[in-house]
């Protein structure tokens, strides 16, 4: 280790918090998360759409932990049959937006020139727009629902995560190990996918895991504003909306939901801020 | 400052919002559905839709459509949105000051909070307060805005106090107290989403500042810690400030989009929102342009700010 980054990591505040604690509580958050969505698929205590006329509005009990809706559905079932859709829309435009961002990051560092030049003024213009905007704008073209949320979360994010694998690979594309390949002859794929990328992957597992809360709280949003998952299917930010209506009647329909969210999305920065602390990686810029 | 560093900043910000009005347009265009089928809905005959495609320029080549609409939209003359039957300039100016007047008290607010406690957190690094602040503002990051103003409704609509309206607005003109109640949940779900972000920048900037060589010279020379603080660290650890606040005030639009939308609040995010649900594309451009437009104007503003503080940027630049 260079003394510069040595005294980086003295000067760095978190390692005298505790910051592995990070790693751990954001990855049992994480873990629960997933775990829960995908129990939810299969199985919940009661089904999420049967509706207790006598029993509407109930506060949490024994039998109804979370208590029950306006029509007396189970917030824990719904919230847990929903898991499934909120996480994987966070997950799916996560990984639309790396699926974009890394072949074109990868390019613009190894090339270079003036298409990169190109690409990073698109990308600063891109970035000038507010991501949920950005997401809005592409839902206003493709309409609402549960996949065009997905395209729209992942689309407006692809151009930060180009920007990130790109400022990762810019280095990498200059060492030696890069021209050895070129010497001896190995195509620019090859150069790209195997002997960049594995040296790259760090920072682009740790924005992908920061994005992944944020895709997940992206598309909470849409869902809240009407234009995400459509009723009667309900994910999170669906049953918030829902649940705002009815707050004077009782409060666990939506203090439920809206906990369940903002802890999945400290899971997943916390996972994302502990990683980047384990492989480490110098904290983001101040920009970010 | 130079001339040279302000024109070449308001070069590249021109050039962002030329790209950026062509990827609204791209978005409104390229996507299937257009204008005619929002006006007229999915039943229309094909003969109508034609008709009115044609009324509305959209049977022209797409390069000449999207010339026309810069070109109108230089002039200030955004076209005619489809379901307000009004120009779309009129329909944005109605909403767009009730935006702007949420935004200027939340960076205001958001900064006489964030900064003071970000500067404290750094000068108290690592102790007790430091890590309750941080703490804080990791949870105000966490917290989605959606979920803070349903909360606040809760508390302070909600039946035991009743303090607050938990929805829609009051013009100032017409009663200032009604209108102070209408905004106050509004500003504050925003002063909370931003100044979790505010605060944890601020701190890592003043961090810096105080770990560097200036500092500890001021410092070895013997002046009082408060006169180093004050004199010295400061001011370039608000630069920081300054530059974030400019970049989140991206992020503050999106949130406004929804707080708007929470507390039925006539804005340009309320606006947004009903033109996407209703397709009215003529309004999502004019109103996306606008606030692309914004954002730039924030920054260049920021860049200026930020010159004006530390001459080192600017003649570096």
């Amino acid at each position: 280790m260079s003394t510069a980054a040595v005294s980086s990591k003295l000067r760095d505040p978190r390692s005298r918090l505790g910051h592995n604690a990070y790693l751990r509580i954001g990855g049992a958050l994480t873990a629960a998360v997933l775990l829960v969505a995908v129990l939810g698929l299969i199985w919940t205590p009661y089904a999420p759409s049967a509706v207790d006329l006598l029993h509407r509005s109930a506060p949490p009990a024994a039998g109804h932990l979370f208590g029950t809706d306006q029509y007396g559905r189970d917030v824990l079932s719904r919230i847990m049959a929903g898991a499934w859709r909120s996480v994987s829309l966070g997950l799916a435009a996560t990984a639309l937006a790396a699926a974009v961002g890394v072949p074109l990051g990868l390019a613009g560092a190894y090339w270079r020139g003036w298409l990169d030049t190109l690409m990073m003024r698109v990308i600063d213009a891109l970035l000038s727009i507010p991501s949920l905007i950005f997401a809005l704008l592409i839902v206003a073209g493709l309409g609402t629902g549960h996949a065009q949320a997905i395209v729209a979360l992942g689309i407006a994010a692809a151009p930060r995560f180009t920007r990130v694998v790109r400022g990762a690979a810019i280095n990498a594309a200059e060492q030696d190990y890069v021209t050895a390949a070129r010497a001896r002859g190995e195509t620019t794929l090859y150069i790209q996918y195997r002997e960049i990328l594995p040296n790259v992957w760090p920072p682009i597992v740790v924005e992908a895991s920061i994005f992944a809360g944020f895709a997940l709280m992206g598309g909470a949003a849409l869902s809240f504003l009407g234009l995400g998952t459509q009723p009667p299917a309900a994910d999170w930010g669906v049953m918030v909306r829902d649940a705002q209506r009815y707050v004077s009647q009782s409060w666990s329909p939506l203090v439920a939901p809206a906990a369940t969210i903002s802890l999945a999305i400290v899971g997943f920065n916390l996972l994302g801020e502990g990683l980047r602390d384990r492989l480490q990686l110098s904290e983001r810029p101040a920009d970010e | 400052m130079s001339p040279a560093f302000l024109l070449r900043r308001l070069f590249s910000g021109l050039l962002s919002l030329a790209i950026l009005s062509l990827l609204i347009f791209a978005c409104t265009h390229v996507l299937p559905g257009d204008a005619a089928t929002a006006i007229l809905g999915e039943n229309a005959t094909p003969e109508a839709l034609q008709a009115i495609r044609v009324r509305l320029g959209l049977d022209r080549p797409l390069t000449l459509q999207y010339a026309g609409w810069l070109a109108g939209a230089l002039r200030g003359d955004l076209g005619v949105s489809a379901t307000f039957n009004q120009p779309v300039a009129e329909v944005i100016g109605l909403h767009v000051a009730n935006s702007m007047t949420l935004a200027a008290i939340t960076l205001a607010a958001a900064a006489l909070i964030a900064i003071p406690l970000g500067v404290i957190a750094a000068v108290r690094r690592g102790k007790a307060l430091d890590a309750t602040i941080l703490t804080g503002s990791y949870l105000g990051i966490s917290v989605p805005d959606f979920v803070i103003a349903p909360l606040l409704i809760l508390v302070f609509a909600g039946p035991p106090l009743q303090l607050l309206p938990s929805s829609g607005y009051v013009p100032l003109g017409e009663s200032s107290l009604g209108w102070l109640a209408h905004i106050a949940l509004p500003t504050a779900t925003l002063t909370l989403v931003l100044i979790a972000h505010l605060m944890r920048q601020t701190r890592s900037g003043m961090i810096d500042v105080l770990a560097s060589e200036y500092v500890r010279t001021a410092r070895l020379k013997g002046l009082p810690e408060r006169m180093v603080l004050l004199r010295h660290a400061l001011r370039n650890g608000l630069t920081t400030s300054i530059t974030v606040l400019a970049l989140d005030f991206g992020y503050l639009m999106g949130s406004i989009v929804i707080v708007e939308e929470i507390f039925a609040y006539p804005g340009l995010g309320r606006l947004i929102v009903y033109a996407v649900a209703n397709r009215d594309l003529p309004l999502v451009q004019g109103a996306a342009l606008l606030i692309g437009a914004v954002y730039v104007g924030a920054n260049l503003l920021a860049d200026w700010v930020h010159g004006l503080l530390n001459p080192r940027v600017a003649a570096h630049a």
